[in-house]
Formats: C-alpha cells, sequence, structure tokens
C-alpha cells in the first residue's frame, strides 16, 4: 500500500523506512495517535476546535504538550532507545532551539519501531523516529515516557 | 418561446478536477442537454440549448476562473467555483500538517473566511458532502456566523462537530 501524503514534505519516509498501516483518515491527528485516540483530532488552538485535556493551557508550546501528554503519566525521559517496560513518544518541533512551535507527535511500538499518523494522510510504522524528521515537522524536541499499559 | 443560449469555453489549464465537476454540473444542471465539439487541445466548447434554462441556472454554467469570454457570470457558480478552488489549494498547502492553527492560518483558508456569510452554504454542503470523514471546517462556520453549536465535550471529534453543525443548519437556513 502507498502512502498519499507529498513525498517532498517527508523525505525520508521511504519503501525501506516505512510500512503504511491504516488508510487515510482526518478522524484523528498525529498527536492523538501518539495517545493512543482514534476519535479526536487533538491540538490546543484558542478557538476551541481540537481536543485539549482539561485543565492543560491551550498554547501552541511544546510545555504545554508535554503536560497534555503528562496527563497520561508520560514525563520527560533522556532518548528514545527501547527500554523495557517502557512506551515512549517523540514531540516534534519546528522553530529556533528552545522555542520551538510543535508539529507532529510519534509513539515507539514495542519493537522499538515507531508510529506516526501523517495530518490527513495515513498512520505509518517507521524504523526510526527521525524518518519523519524533515521540512513540515522539524525534528525530535523531546522524549518522554511511561510504564508501557 | 425563446430558447436560451449559452456556450461555454473552458480552458483546459485551469485545474483539471475542479473544471470536470464544474463542467458535469453545467450539463446536468441544463437537463443533460451537452456539447460539445472539441475546439482544439487548450478549449472545449458546449452549446446548449434547453427550454429548461432559467436566469439561476444560466449563472451556473460559466465556471471558469479564467474565463475570457464574455460570458454571463452569476455569483452563485463563481462563489462555488472559487470555493472550490480553494478547498483545492488550502489541502495542497496543508499536505501532512496536523496543527489546526497553522492551517487555518494559511491563505487559502483565511480567503474561504474572507468570503463571509455567502461561504456559509458552501461549506455547509461540503461539510454534508464527506460524511464520515469531514474536514476541518469548523473554524470558519465559527469565524463568519460567530455560532458555536458544538458541545464542549465534543470539541476535537470531527464526526460530532460536523453534526451538530448540519443541525445548526437545519434551524439557521
Amino acid at each position: 500500500m502507498n502512502g498519499s501524503w507529498p513525498p517532498h514534505e517527508l523525505p525520508y519516509l521511504t519503501p525501506d523506512s516505512c510500512e503504511v498501516t491504516s488508510r487515510a483518515s482526518r478522524r484523528y491527528n498525529c498527536i492523538a495517535w501518539a495517545a493512543r485516540d482514534v476519535f479526536n483530532n487533538w491540538w490546543p488552538d484558542p478557538m476551541g476546535i481540537g481536543y485539549w485535556p482539561v485543565g492543560i493551557p491551550r498554547d501552541v508550546t511544546v510545555d504545554a504538550f508535554m503536560q497534555a501528554y503528562g496527563t497520561f503519566g508520560y514525563k520527560l525521559c533522556y532518548d528514545g532507545s527501547l527500554e523495557d517496560g517502557l512506551e515512549k513518544i517523540a514531540i516534534f518541533g519546528i522553530g529556533p532551539e528552545g522555542s520551538e512551535i510543535p508539529t507532529h507527535a510519534a509513539l515507539q511500538l514495542e519493537s522499538g519501531e515507531w508510529t506516526s499518523k501523517l495530518g490527513p494522510f495515513e498512520d505509518v510504522r517507521h524504523t526510526t523516529v527521525d524518518a519523519v524528521r524533515g521540512p513540515v515537522y522539524g525534528k525530535v524536541v523531546c522524549f518522554m515516557s511511561r510504564p508501557r499499559p | 418561446m425563446t430558447m436560451p443560449r449559452i456556450q461555454c469555453t473552458i480552458p483546459v489549464e485551469t485545474p483539471l478536477p475542479v473544471v470536470q465537476g464544474a463542467y458535469v454540473l453545467c450539463c446536468a444542471v441544463l437537463g443533460g442537454k451537452v456539447p460539445g465539439n472539441k475546439l482544439g487541445p487548450r478549449e472545449y466548447r458546449c452549446t446548449v440549448d434547453s427550454p429548461h434554462v432559467t436566469s439561476l441556472e444560466l449563472t451556473n454554467v460559466v465556471i471558469s476562473p479564467s474565463l475570457k469570454s464574455p460570458f454571463i457570470v452569476g455569483s452563485p457558480a463563481e462563489d462555488w467555483l472559487k470555493f472550490q478552488v480553494l478547498i483545492t489549494q488550502w489541502r495542497n498547502e496543508r499536505g501532512a500538517r496536523s496543527s489546526i492553527t497553522e492551517t487555518v492560518a494559511m491563505p487559502a483558508y483565511q480567503k474561504i473566511i474572507g468570503m463571509g456569510e455567502k461561504a456559509v452554504p458552501l461549506i455547509l454542503a461540503q461539510l454534508r458532502s464527506e460524511g464520515d470523514e469531514p474536514d476541518q471546517w469548523f473554524w470558519a462556520l465559527k469565524a463568519i456566523t460567530e455560532a458555536n453549536p458544538v458541545k464542549p465535550e465534543d470539541q476535537g471529534n470531527f464526526q460530532k462537530m460536523a453534526q451538530a453543525w448540519l443541525e445548526w443548519a437545519e434551524h439557521e437556513f
């Protein structure tokens, strides 16, 4: 199955580095997918369009995203290496170091591979977390982990 | 009875899906009496005679944003075409982005909001046509109408949000 995203936006996603694992859908986005939610689009927009955990600031900042995932038990961790008993997510951002704007989130699978929802397109399993870096998502800003459910 | 005579010239350099969709609509509106002799590689001509064409239908005939010919162009058709072109532009601009704040700030989406109240029935029709995969039209609807029929607990669930807006539309239109 081929993905329908624009290849130039995700130049490191190749047939060797990823596998499409769903059909395209607008029902949920990457931030929701990393939280295992396939019914909502998560985003802290000021207009109240996206879902956002109650009590977490509706700010498009890495800190607000970390707080949002923190409501699911995630805590900041050092890297994205596979660790026994831990489930990890990566938050991507773009912009000057230290003030990146969040763009994307990916979830680590038990195999050590990663899974991402690509905007309104498909979910993919990618071999490395960096496979979705690029001009649209930027790069990993931080990793978070929690005990694997 | 005078038979209205309509001619459409559709440059093929116009985005093809839009032109094809509009052309089909044009033909459908005119009762299936269609066209056309191909005039060359760059344009087609559609000439239709029909007793069923009203002046409103006439305005729905001309469909090219880059039309240079002196045809009658009514605002409903222009608005519909403009909206369709902007949807295509916006989706191309959006690409794989998930950010609601970033995607609504894109020029094409802002132009849809800039169409004002005349965009509302077009957005609602689009929302209805998207079925259980509604796109993110909620920001535009909220910005234009200043209404908010979505329950707080349904924020982010685009299916429920679409349903709320379509129910709202039944009361408002």
